[in-house]
Parts: C-alpha cells; structure tokens; sequence
C-alpha cells in the first residue's frame, strides 16, 4: 500500500480538494482505496469564516480510519474493527463503505498513531491511502510514503511572498539522505540559548558532523554555524527529516541558512525523507468584509500565482487542479513521473 | 508531583491561565504558567525542560489562530514530546471538531470542568472518568439523619399527646378494604398464589376487578409494548456526566423533583435528567383517580394524563434505570389504597413514603375516618420498614392558614414519632391564597417563608422538607420568572438550614400537559446558579418576619388545644378545626363509611 499525504501551507489552500481530485482518479483506476485524516473533516462550512468545504465522498469497498463520534454523519458502512487509538471524537474504527456515500474524517493524530492505523489498512487490503491534512499541520506526514503540498492565497495574498515561501518549502522536501556520521555531534532539540551553546562547544572541539533531530530552531542553528563554520568544513549538517525542518521555521530562513551552510563547505541533508510528488496552488481566500462582519470567497489571479510558484519550485512539479489540471495527475502522485 | 504546563499564547490575556493555575495547584499539581505572548517555540522549549504530563493551551478562536495552535502541536510532535506530554486546548470558542481538527488530545469546550480536565491529565477518556465517577456508589443520604426529635414546645408536646393517644385508641379496633388488600399484597409477593389473588379481587372495586378478570383497563391506560422495553436499553446507553450537587459551600438541603408524566418510560428520561443535573432524589406522583378505586392495577402501565399508577413493575421499572443514590419517594399518602401503596414502595427500592391524614382527608378527598385508619396502619409500615415518611403540609394551597396546616403536620410527626417511623413535615413555601388575601406576601416572599420554616426550630428539633414544590403559586408562563422564582425560595431554604427541598419544572405550575425536559433544567440551572451566587452566605429577614413567627407558633398552639379539647381527631377533620369550609377545606368523602371494625 502506498500512503500519499496532503498537507497545506494554511487553512483553505485546497488540500481536501487536492485529495478529491485523487481519489476519484484513483476510484476511476481501480486501486482499492483507504482514507484518514489527521485532523478533522466534516463540516459544510469552515467554522471561522462561514464559507463552504468540499466533502469527502467515497465509493463502496473504501476503506476509512476515523473516529467514532463520526459515524452517525458517515454513510452506511461497515465496523470492521476499533482500535485503541484515542481521539478527541472517540475511538479510531477502521470501517469499509457499504455503498458509495459520504464520511467524515477524524483519525490519529500523531505519527506514531497513524502508522499503525496505516498498517491495518494494508493488513486489509487497501492499495492508495489518502492521509488527509489539517490547517498547516505537518509533523505526522512522516508516516506517508509521498507528500502533496497545497498553498495559496489563503496562506499570502501576496503573490512573490507566496511563491518565496513554496519554493523555499520545497526546497526542504529537495535535501539529499545521508548517512549518520560515526562520532557525529547528535542534539536532540535545539530551542534553548543553553542547547546552543553546549551543541557549540562540542562542535569546535571537533565532532565530525552535526545531525539535529526534533525541533529546531533555524535562529540557533544558523548562530551556531556561525561560530563553529571552521570545525564543520567538509562535514555533513544533518536534520531528522524535512517535515521537522517545516514545522520549526519559516522555509525562507532554512532556504537562508542551507545557502550559507554549502557557501560554508558545510553539506546538509536529512536522515530520511519524504518525497514532495506535487505542489497545488490555489488562487482562493476568504476575504472579510468589515461593514458585514462576514467573509466572502475572493480570488488572486490565478494564471500569474501559477506561474509564480513554478518559478521558485523547481524540484517537484506544480499545478492549479482546479484550472488546468494535469493529465498525468494520478501517476504523478504515485511518484511513477519522472 | 506532576506538572502541568500552561500556556496562554494570547498576546495579552491569561486570566484562563492563571485560574487553571490555582485549580491544578489545589488538586495537587505542580502548575507552571508561561507568561502571555509566549511563542510556540518557548513553550515546547519549557516543555523539554519540565517534562510535564501535559500542556494546556488556552486561546480564543479568529482567523489565522487555528494555525498557531496546529503548529505548536506540530513542534511538540517534532521535538518528541509526544505521547508522554498530552496536549489540551481549550476555551469559550472552541469545538471537539476544532479540537481534533488541531490534532490535540484533549479539548474542553466552555467553562472549565475540574473533573473532565483531571481525568484528561491522568489519561483517561472523559468517558472512562464519567463511568468510574458513576461506579464509585455515591452514598444515598438520610434526610433524617442528625436530628433528635426532641419537643422543644411542652405546651405543644403534650397537647399533641393527648390528640395522638386519642387516635390510636380510636383506630385500634378499626380496619379496611384497604388494610387487608395491604396484607394481602405482602403476602403475595412473598407467597404467590391463585387464592391469594382471587381474595384481593375481591376486595377491589368493579373497574379493578374488570382488570383482573377481564384484562380490561381502565380508559386512557394501556400496556407498555414490547418493542418500548426493548428501546430503553439502548436509549439510556452511553457515558453520564459525573454527579455534581446543586449545592455551593453546603452540605444540605438535599434537591429533589417530583415526576409523574404518566409514562413510566418518560418518567425515566425526566428522572436521569434531573440527575445529570445536579437533584439528590425524585417523588413519584400517582393518578388522582388512581386514590379513588379500591385496588391497584398491575403490569407495566402507561397513561395518558398526569401521575404514573402505581404498580410493582411500573415501579421497579423506574427504580432499575434510577441511580443507586437517587433517593426516591413514593407519594401514597391519600386515597383508598394508601396502605397497599407503603407496601409496593418498599418492594420496589423506594427510600421514603409519603403519609399526611389531615391533607389526604380534605383536599385529596379521601373520608378522614377511612384514611386515619388507613394512614395508622401505613405509619406502622413506614415504621416496620425503617423507611422515613414525609408529610406535605398541601392543605395551605386551598386557602388554610399555615398555623392550621401546621397543627395537622405536627400530628402526624407525633403519631410517627409513637408508632417509631422518622416523620419529616413539608411546609410550604408557596403564595397561598391565605397569603394573598391577608396580605402577608405584599412586602416580599423572605419574612413568612423564614417565619413558617424558624417556627419549627422553636417546637421540635426535626428535618423540615419545604415543598411541594417551593415558590408555589409564584410561578407564572413567563420561563425566567418561574425558573427564578423556583431559585430564590430554593436558596431561602437553604439559607435556613433546611434538610431538603423540592423545587418544579419551570412549566410545572401551569402546563396542560407533560412538563418539557428544558423546563426541568430551567429549574435546576437557576437553582445551581444561585446557590453558586449566595455560597454560605445567609439570607436574613426583617425584624417583621419574628413576629409573624411568634403568631404561628400562638395560632398551632391554639389548634392543637381545639382539637384536644374536641377529643376526637375525626371529628375535628370534620368541623374544620384543621380547615374551615372557610378556609376553602372540605372534608373528603370517597371511602365514606367503609370503616369496619
């Protein structure tokens, strides 16, 4: 089975509907199908900005990870099994679609939750599994096999800014695997002035590399590059995955200091990766109008944002899947377009 | 000692916080507040330093907050605190949806519940925290229990004496259908048999012996089918809050609510209702006509006006899907089949019963000799089964004065008292029509109310039970006004150190119909509320309400000599002593001259 994430930049960039579009290419392809999600999808209507949400709607035989406090506004479907994962809307069951209907998705939210739930869904049969996201939230999608990036201008309505970020984003997604270092300096977190200086010392007394793993901070890395760049010449950075360089920073600072660690002769790259298979751009943003107190859809220019984005991403391909959605969609997402 | 980790992430606000602070800290955790305007980053950051067992967020909900919250559960996750931390979020704006949508672990929506949040620290599911609150047995309280029954008046003790030795000797040799129909009840459900059955119909009237020959019931009656038995299960499955009282700082009075849709299924609801709210007992209510035939029916029986007939499955029924701990009263205190109703309260698990002669001998309509008969033996009964009786002082609602009401509830505490139950009087605090012609209630509700319930404190040292329920008569269609009313006199009672009070739906005084599930809270909501308002501070009444005191204690005394000096208590239900025609009292007439010796 392999697992394709979905994850967005913010709220309303279109990873749902990113989702949507794969799932019915997949439906028309014949792959046994499973769906989760990492958050929450349910709602018709965005519970902030009161505007609609597209909903997931599967076909019969698919099987779906959620919540049971989620099944009353499933349609008919079939208990399979309920594990002991714990969710705020209950227990994750593992059910399979009786007759083609709607669900609403509510899974584990961890990682480590979600690989198990994952490898029951491969236990019983299923060949895609589309593992939805939530809001920005990314850590967990280290337990998919590839990754679909939705941003837009739900994210940045400034066009450059959006497209600076995506570009740097990808960027992390880019970082080579590498090898641990034998004897190599291994900070677990680096979000403390005090972390900083202990990773400092141990790296100017000679480690032959430097790998990060959990969080960390780009700010204290790039001081601590600073003052060690001599001792890390020719050795290699190392960070977790790029996923934990996601969540730590703004991608535009990492896209800053990776720059300046390979102008160092320093050689970053990741422990593991996961492979970004497709960046959507979506010209949507809900708009509030202040004399209403309400929100409204509104819309960039959609050619402009696309060619924007694909200016700055060049290590993955970029579509709007809405307006011109690629004919190779579905073999792009299963990483078999080169 | 655990720690627990707040976080305001509000650029300014953390009043959240800082409750949380002091509420964990008094539960026994060690509390760590980050200052407002902390970053994701600082949190997590503190977080691997202090290892907490969780991190609690509190943020109000806008635009673009969503996604500072999912990343700070993205950095938590990244930095490896996850599972060993637990994450919470709450606040006024949040939803589970939201909750889950953020990828918390736990998420507490509205005000904060102590409970919910410590069983989420200690990782349980709020399920699993409501389950065990509810499997831990709440002890069932004695509305008794600390009370003497010492006579603090000996006027009023002795004239009470004299009265009670009079109706005993005068009931010694007397009997009734309904004392064998008694005795022949508990006879069958220790001993069932044919020709027990056929002596107890015949002791029925003609529409109960129809039932028991003919299957015939009565009009507006049925059998409970099947396929409603079989749903009960099913529909009072799932998870219950865990009981949280009424009360605010104080351990009494206990809350009950009377209930009485005719259904025993609905009573059910309205029953697990008022439990999920807060009450510590229920009444059941019967049909009036139910007191006007000679005989009680069986089987599981729903009806379709008010008061639920009294039979054993009907009341074992309502008993299995009670709580343990709710205490629970059967009214059979009037009518033909008062003795008979004592006995299938005690079969069925009731903690109370419900017994006053006087007011079941006017106005619930029952003959005064017939129902002193009856009402002696169903003392014994209250006695031999250890359970309490209370005696509502309802006769006030048909205009008697309360120094009358009171002279008959002081009666019955003293024949309790000498047969060995444990009697609890009822005054009323209501705005009876004699209130209102007198004008006693012009002024407020306060100095009579404290002047009926102090006056007790001067002659006997017994539980007192205002109902049935408070603010009678105070109650209009208007919601907030009934609810409010129902909330002011339950927290006077309180304030005058009551044992327990009965307090309605706000619909009950003037529904033509069942009360509604949402009036039934209205109640308890604002009855909550206002106990939470008031806590341990006292109500106090002008000097007024001492000399109103001081003539109820001069006008009980002066019944209670009438009525010695009559020599014959029904004789004195008769004339009126206990209620005048005037004062809107008639003696009752159904079970007239059906006394035998």
């Amino acid at each position: 089975m392999q697992t394709i994430g979905f994850a967005g930049t913010a709220k309303n960039t279109g990873k749902t509907t990113a989702a949507l579009k794969v799932l019915g290419l997949a439906r028309e392809a014949g792959l046994r199908l499973a769906v989760t999600s990492i958050g929450y999808d349910g709602e018709q209507r965005d519970h902030v900005t009161g505007l609609p949400k597209p909903r997931y709607a599967l076909p019969e035989g698919a099987l779906l990870a959620t919540a049971e406090q989620t099944l009353p506004i499933c349609g008919p479907l079939e208990v399979l099994e309920t594990t002991a994962i714990q969710t705020i809307l209950g227990r994750v069951v593992i059910a399979r679609m009786k007759e083609p209907g709607p669900a609403a998705l509510a899974g584990p939210n961890t990682r480590t939750d979600i690989e198990t739930t994952l490898a029951r869904l491969d236990a019983l049969g299923a060949e895609l599994c589309l593992l939805d996201g939530a809001l920005n939230r990314m850590a967990p999608m280290m337990a998919a096999d590839g990754l679909v990036l939705s941003t837009g201008a739900a994210f940045d309505e400034a066009i450059d800014v959006l497209a600076g970020h995506a570009g740097a984003l990808a960027g992390l997604f880019a970082l080579p695997r590498l090898p641990l270092p034998p004897g190599a300096l291994i900070t677990p977190s680096l979000l403390t002035p005090a972390a900083a200086e202990n990773a400092t010392l141990t790296l100017l007394h000679g480690a032959p590399g430097w790998v990060l793993r959990g969080a960390v901070s780009p700010r204290l890395c790039a001081s601590i590059l600073e003052q060690a760049a001599p001792a890390l010449k020719g050795r290699a950075l190392l960070f977790e995955d790029p996923v934990k360089l996601a969540v730590s920073g703004d991608p535009r600072d990492w896209a800053a200091l990776l720059k300046k660690a390979r102008e160092l002769g320093i050689t970053p790259g990741v422990l593991t990766n996961l492979p970004l298979r497709l960046v959507t751009v979506n010209p949507f943003y809900p708009r509030y109008l202040q004399r209403d107190y309400r929100y409204e859809a509104a819309y960039l220019d959609a050619e402009r944002l696309l060619a924007s984005v694909r200016g700055q991403v060049t290590t993955a391909p970029v579509a709007d899947l809405v307006a011109h959605p690629p004919a190779d969609l579905l073999k792009i997402i299963l990483g078999e377009y080169h | 000692m655990k720690t627990v980790l707040l976080a305001p992430l509000d650029p300014v606000h953390d009043n959240a916080i800082k409750l949380l602070k002091r509420k964990l800290t008094d539960a026994g955790y060690r509390a760590v507040a980050l200052p407002p305007g902390s970053t994701e980053e600082e949190v997590v950051a503190r977080a691997l330093e202090e290892h907490p067992i969780a991190i609690l967020v509190s943020r109000t909900l806008g635009y673009k907050v969503a996604e500072t919250l999912g990343h700070l559960v993205d950095l938590a996750e990244a930095a490896g605190l996850r599972p060993q931390t637990r994450l919470g979020v709450g606040g006024m704006a949040i939803t589970k949806e939201l909750g889950a949508e953020l990828g918390f672990d736990g998420c507490f929506v509205g005000s904060l519940d102590m409970t919910e949040l410590i069983s989420f620290l200690e990782g349980h599911t709020v399920a699993e925290a409501a389950q065990a609150s509810q499997a831990a047995p709440r002890p069932r309280p004695d509305v008794t229990a600390g009370f003497s029954y010492a006579w603090r008046d000996a006027t009023i003790a002795g004239l009470l004496d004299q009265i009670t030795d009079q109706i005993l000797a005068w009931t010694v040799d007397k009997t009734s259908d309904a004392i064998a129909r008694a005795e022949l009840r508990a006879e069958m459900l220790a001993h069932p048999s044919a020709a027990l059955r056929e002596r107890y119909i015949a002791l029925c009237d003609g529409e109960i012996q129809a039932f028991y020959r003919q299957g015939t019931l009565p009009a507006g009656v049925r059998r409970l089918e099947e396929a409603e038995l079989a749903a009960l299960p099913r529909a009072t499955a799932g998870p219950r809050p865990a009981f949280e009282s009424l009360r605010h700082g104080r351990e009494k009075p206990l809350f009950f609510v009377q209930y009485g849709t005719g259904c025993p299924i609905m009573d059910i609801t309205h029953i697990r209702l008022a439990e999920d709210w807060g009450v510590d007992g229920v009444l059941h209510f019967d049909p009036s006509w139910g007191a006007q035939r000679e005989g009680l029916l069986e089987g599981l029986l729903t009806h379709e006006h008010d008061g639920t007939i009294v039979t054993l499955d009907n009341l074992k029924l309502i008993r299995q899907y009670m709580n343990p701990a709710t205490l629970w009263n059967v009214r059979g205190h009037r009518g033909l089949n008062t003795p008979e109703t004592q006995v299938l309260a005690q079969a069925a698990g009731a903690d109370l019963l419900k017994i006053n002669i006087p007011y079941g001998s006017t106005g619930g309509g029952t003959d005064p000799a017939r129902l002193t008969v009856d009402g002696v033996y169903s003392l014994r009964l209250a006695a031999k089964y250890g359970l309490p009786f209370d005696i509502p002082g309802n006769d006030e609602l048909s205009g008697v004065p309360p120094h009358k009401t009171f002279a008959g509830l002081l009666i019955m505490v003293m024949l309790g008292l000498k047969l060995g139950a444990r009697p609890i009087p009822k005054p009323l605090l209501c705005y009876s029509p004699y209130m209102t012609v007198e004008g006693l209630m012009d002024a407020d509700f306060v100095d009579m109310n404290f002047a009926k319930l102090r006056v007790w404190r001067e002659i006997v040292d017994a539980p007192v039970w205002p109902g049935e329920p408070v603010g009678f008569m105070t109650h209009s269609p208007e919601r907030v006004q009934s609810a409010v009313t129902t909330a002011a006199h339950a927290a006077l009672a309180s304030s005058a150190g009551v044992a327990a009070v009965t307090i309605a739906s706000s619909d009950e005084a003037y529904s033509k119909g069942p009360i509604s599930a949402p009036a039934r809270v209205d109640s308890l909501r604002a009855t909550r509320e206002l106990l939470r308002f008031f806590g341990t501070a006292e109500i106090q009444p002008t000097p007024r309400a001492d000399a109103l005191q001081a003539e109820l204690h001069t006008g009980i005394t002066a019944t209670l000599t009438a009525i010695a000096r009559r020599g014959d208590f029904v004789a004195a239900i008769y004339e009126g002593l206990l209620g005048s025609q005037e004062d809107g009292l008639y003696p009752g007439r159904t079970g007239k001259g059906t006394v035998r010796i």
